[in-house]
């Protein structure tokens, strides 16, 4: 294992936190560690991309935040019925 | 090499810590202000990227990712903070 893929094994544990938060906080709170959850999911991803030398990897982070984008709004828009 | 790594080593650094925050602070503002971190920590990490990889396809993927955090992450956290702000005019 190289320097990247210790770095993504990192930033996967620390996934947990935001995980903590949205099982166990309100709705907004957990919409929150979502947006957090996003990011760092997306640097993961890169991180695996560098560490295995794929570069066609490298796509997936692009998508990953350009979706958790999108998700995120999508539930920012419907937590307003939620509530 | 060295320079990639503490950049990564940074980035790091950044993304546990806004994760303390995220678990240790009392309400959903606060935890927006450590969640927004993420994009200080993407711009680090993509930055490792590039010094590491030189002008390749992932460091391309890696600068775009970046960009797209710069731009994407404060609109999203204006949109957070409105619905919360929201939340708290209606009780």
């Amino acid at each position: 294992m190289n320097v990247w893929l210790w770095a993504a094994a990192v930033l996967t544990a620390a996934l947990a936190a935001p995980a903590w938060v949205a099982i166990r906080r309100p709705l907004l709170d957990a919409i929150v560690a979502l947006e957090a959850a996003g990011s760092t999911a997306t640097l993961v991803l890169l991180l695996i991309a560098v560490g295995t030398n794929r570069e066609p990897f490298g796509d997936l982070a692009l998508v990953l935040a350009l979706t958790s984008f999108a998700g995120t709004l999508a539930f920012l828009r419907f937590a307003r019925g939620l509530e | 090499m060295i320079v990639a790594t503490a950049l990564l080593a940074l980035g790091v650094a950044v993304v546990l810590l806004a994760c303390a925050g995220l678990v240790l602070m009392p309400t959903a503002l606060d935890r927006l202000h450590y969640a927004s971190a993420g994009v200080t920590a993407t711009v680090l990490v993509a930055a490792a990227v590039v010094v590491h990889e030189g002008a390749t396809e992932l460091s391309s993927r890696a600068l775009l990712v970046a960009l797209f955090s710069v731009v994407a992450t404060p609109a999203l956290t204006h949109a957070t903070a409105r619905a919360i702000d929201a939340r708290g005019a209606r009780r």
